[in-house]
């Protein structure tokens, strides 16, 4: 696989929104999300909810069972706010803070996932 | 303030007390009171729309029912583009505000702001996860938000672009750490070509004849006898022909609807006489325009504003370019002081109105852009003044009355860029003067003749057109003519700059978002002199800049076919001309620049490693290495040494000032290696808006002393707040030695003064005198803020009550309270400078 082709692989899932369900149940609710996570790093171009892990790279994938981890490589593993990190065993999770929404200067990159309540 | 006590002070007593805003309230008349106070605030606060502003559903809901209905139709897609756009106009709410005598708004209500569903998936799903602006019902909105997602993946302007960029570049955009902004075709700052519509020779009808003409000659030649490669492109040139004239005619039939409007509340509906009267006169004036060339200022107003309007229906527009007076003047001359039809109070009646139409203008932008750009929707920097293509003084009486109706209306947006040189009058000057002096912020000064002289330079305009610059975005000239205009200034390009000497301290490595963005330029702490150190620069500054620039020229070159913009065409010469859409490269003679955020800190950095790492040896490149790289935590002394004891920008010190130079001469010689789709160069233009608080928590810790998550300077060529020790004359000075022409594109300048010091005609001459020092060291741009830090420190504590306080913030104004407390203290940390 040239290299063009290996990242096109990697980035695939990410470039795009995925559908929403129109009439389907809510997601089911778990506490483990990537965007809880303290090695979770929210895109700074955009927030519909991109990110990457600063722990995984590149080539890593959480929703494999069992989940596949890279520790190699200089680029972080791609990744989204929501999703589903219940069986990431590399999940930290974050503090959340009390901040005012309509001030951008959270400390911490910007994540406004962390003024939920706990 | 109660309204008992604003009514029993009298403005004089407004006016000691340096409470303009009250001032203005007594001062204006009581339709523009009302006006000025039915708006909605409409840019975010901080990154968050305000309370009560709600996303506009409608328009996506028509516009993904029409693209629906089209699907499988067998039209190209300009037409279908040009049909979705048509249902939009035809089928959106319309309202007339009470009391108005100007229509027109991008939403269906005006508390809404309109989203458009078309330009990409991304910014779908911004609506979608923004709960403070979805309307209620949320339920109902959010199946509704999901059904035109779903359509739209896939099929969005960017969603079609993505995948025929390069990956890698891609990636490293959408990192969000080097660039802020799309490369779309439909996402940024059109300019537009006022010269062809602006001018009163021609409106939308005669445009729509001229093109029927045209499809009927071509669909002759196509059908003649014979077959060469210019019948095949004959079938493309009829297709957009035919775009276009769709558009027009749809932008005639919605003011038409407005007419019908203003007529059935006028027939039936209003009571009041006058006001009847004022509804009819909508009625007349919305029938005439766009349809034919105004004959009265409410005319020329109102077709401005249609124009504006339409263009926010085809595409998300960040910035309004405009030279009101130069095009509007003629009309303003002929109603108030030839036909005496408005008396003076009348006419800046209608300017005022005029400025708060702008000011509610309001679409759905990402929270990178409202972070950006805290408290507006985007960059209305009208151009006034100035000199006409013969280098006349272009001054009129309505370059007055526009700065009097924005002293009555204070709005922070639009604001305006003033185009200064030698002939301008002192009555002019005073003007200008009076409005900074009420804490305006605006207008900013520009130096015509080195701006006309620069766009000369970078990009071959000749100098008849040069002379007829207007903004395209915040301070970029650009000639609003035939081929000199450029269609889209795409955002994209511009670049967060401190990432540059970052990239020098990790090799390339984004510690942030976790991605080799960078070049490998090795490890800083092999450097053996700043000559090594300094080339390290120049290659990241280099990488930096091609990533973005490869993007927008690619997005520039795919978009005539993949995204075209037929109603911007249909006003540009160059596409009824030619049957090419107006964004063709080759129609143009380019006028691309690179926006430089957050750039000084590169030469603070630079100076700090060059004094205290290779000259005084006070510390190894390791140390400071590792000092970033725990963001100085524990390394405090060490830091505060890097802040006060490097020699910093704008203090007139050859040390600092000449590594300034050096890298802008760098960056203007790579800027001609860098060549646009037309041809032409890439210059850069330093200016931050708010990207410096928004990329406050992107950039590292640097060797200037700055942590991770502290604000970045206010931007351009501005010193860091607080640094500028030497005062307002050794920072004219330091930036005198930059050459405004030939080192970039331009160079935005912040300075604070001290409103008790420009009191009265002493505090005007003060300030003339300082002008003076400017305009001789022939800098491009300078900005005030003429707001004391104790009116800015009562705002933060009883916002409330200083609703209506403006500050400059780069390149924008923005009401103080709208912007976020880190902004608000980065203003207040700027020096204030004392002038004589």
């Amino acid at each position: 696989m040239s290299r063009r082709e290996e990242k096109r692989k990697a980035y695939a899932g990410i470039l795009m929104p995925q559908k929403h369900e129109s009439n389907a149940a809510p997601p089911k609710k778990t506490d483990k999300l990537c965007g809880t996570c303290t090695n979770y790093s929210e895109s700074s171009w955009s927030s519909d909810g991109r990110g990457s892990c600063k722990y995984l790279k590149l080539g890593s994938d959480i929703t494999q069972r069992p989940p596949v981890y890279v520790f190699e490589g200089k680029e972080g593993y791609l990744t989204r706010t929501l999703a589903d990190a219940s069986t990431c065993e590399h999940y930290q999770k974050m503090k959340m803070i009390d901040k005012d929404g309509y001030e951008c200067s959270d400390p911490t990159f910007r994540r406004s996932i962390r003024q939920f309540q706990e | 303030m109660a309204k008992a006590a604003i009514a029993d002070r009298s403005v004089k007593e407004f006016e000691e007390k340096q409470e303009w805003w009250w001032a203005a309230e007594k001062k204006r008349s009581s339709r523009l009171d009302y006006l000025r106070k039915a708006i909605w605030k409409k840019g975010a606060i901080g990154g968050l729309y305000a309370p009560g502003v709600k996303t506009d559903l409608e328009r996506a809901v028509l516009q993904t029912q029409k693209a629906r209905e089209l699907e499988f139709s067998p039209d190209p897609y300009v037409i279908k583009f040009a049909k979705m756009l048509a249902h939009v106009l035809d089928n959106k709410s319309i309202f007339i505000t009470d009391h108005a005598q100007l229509v027109g708004y991008t939403g269906s209500l005006p508390h809404t702001i309109a989203w458009d569903p078309s330009c990409a998936s991304i910014l779908n799903e911004e609506v979608y996860n923004d709960p403070t602006a979805i309307p209620d019902p949320a339920e109902k909105s959010q199946q509704i938000i999901r059904d035109v997602n779903n359509y739209w993946i896939g099929k969005s302007d960017l969603d079609k672009m993505m995948p025929i960029f390069d990956m890698e570049d891609l990636m490293k955009m959408l990192s969000g750490s080097i660039g802020w902004g799309v490369p779309l075709a439909r996402g940024g700052y059109s300019s537009k070509d006022y010269e062809y519509i602006m001018t009163g020779k021609r409106a939308f009808q005669a445009i729509i004849d001229e093109l029927s003409q045209k499809i009927d000659e071509a669909d002759e030649q196509t059908h003649a006898p014979g077959a060469t490669p210019d019948t095949t492109r004959m079938y493309d040139k009829i297709n957009n022909w035919e775009a276009m004239k769709i558009t027009l005619e749809a932008g005639i039939r919605i003011a038409k609807r407005y007419a019908r409007l203003a007529g059935i509340m006028a027939e039936h509906f209003e009571e009041d006489t006058i006001r009847r009267e004022e509804l009819l006169k909508i009625a007349e004036t919305c029938e005439r325009v766009p349809a034919y060339p105004p004959r009265t200022l409410q005319e020329s107003l109102q077709y401005d504003i249609f124009i504006q309007m339409m263009s926010r229906t085809e595409a998300i527009e960040g910035a309004w370019p405009s030279r009101p007076d130069y095009y509007h003047g003629p009309y303003y001359n002929k109603d108030v002081n030839i036909d005496k039809s408005l008396t003076k109070e009348e006419a800046i009646d209608l300017l005022g109105e005029f400025l708060i139409r702008a000011a509610e203008v309001c679409q759905f932008k990402p929270k990178w852009s409202r972070e950006g750009l805290q408290g507006i929707d985007g960059t209305w920097v009208w151009t006034i003044g100035g000199v006409d293509k013969d280098g006349r003084d272009a001054c009129n009486d309505m370059t007055i009355a526009l700065m009097q109706a924005a002293r009555l209306v204070r709005v922070a947006n639009p604001t305006f860029g003033f185009r200064w040189h030698p002939k301008v009058k002192d009555e002019v000057m005073r003007e200008i003067f009076e409005c900074l002096r009420q804490g305006l912020g605006y207008p900013n000064l520009r130096h015509d003749p080195i701006l006309i002289a620069n766009t000369m330079h970078w990009y071959g305009h000749p100098i008849e057109e040069a002379r007829l610059w207007c903004n395209q975005a915040c301070l970029s000239p650009c000639p609003p003519t035939k081929h000199g205009f450029q269609p889209m200034r795409m955002a994209n390009a511009t670049a967060n700059c401190a990432k540059i000497i970052e990239y020098v301290m990790t090799n390339g490595y984004d510690p942030v978002v976790n991605m080799q963005v960078g070049a490998e330029t090795g490890d800083v702490t092999s450097f053996k002199n700043f000559e090594e150190f300094f080339e390290a620069w120049e290659k990241q500054m280099k990488t930096i800049f091609s990533i973005l620039v490869r993007a927008v020229n690619r997005a520039r070159t795919l978009a005539p076919n993949l995204t075209p913009r037929p109603y911007l065409s249909a006003l540009s010469e160059r596409s009824i001309e030619s049957g090419m859409d107006t964004l063709t490269p080759s129609l143009e003679r380019g006028n691309a620049w690179i926006t430089a955020f957050t750039w000084v800190e590169n030469i603070d950095s630079l100076a700090a490693v060059k004094k205290l790492v290779f000259e005084d040896k006070k510390y190894t490149m390791a140390e400071l290495k590792n000092a970033i790289d725990k963001n100085w935590e524990g390394y405090e002394q060490m830091r505060l040494d890097f802040v006060r004891n490097a020699p910093k920008w704008g203090n007139d010190d050859n040390y600092v000032d000449d590594i300034m130079v050096r890298c802008l001469k760098a960056a203007a010689k790579f800027s001609k290696e860098l060549k646009c789709p037309s041809g032409n160069n890439w210059p850069i233009l330093p200016e931050n808006v708010s990207g410096n608080i928004h990329y406050a928590n992107i950039v590292g810790a640097l060797p200037n002393g700055r942590r991770l998550g502290d604000a970045l300077y206010d931007g351009g060529i501005s010193p860091g707040p607080g640094l500028d020790k030497k005062g307002p004359t050794a920072v004219l000075k330091s930036c005198g030695k930059i050459n405004h022409i030939t080192d970039g594109r331009a160079f935005l300048l912040n300075q604070r003064l001290s409103p008790s010091q420009l009191a009265g005609e002493k505090g005007y001459q003060l300030w003339k005198a300082y002008m003076r020092t400017w305009a001789d060291l022939e800098l491009d741009h300078i900005q005030f803020n003429v707001v004391d830090d104790s009116t800015l420190r009562a705002a933060q504590k009883d916002p409330e009550k200083y609703q209506e306080v403006i500050v400059r913030v780069a390149g924008y104004s923005a009401h103080f309270v709208d912007i976020s407390r880190k902004t608000q203290d980065n203003i207040i940390q700027r020096t204030v400078q004392g002038l004589g």
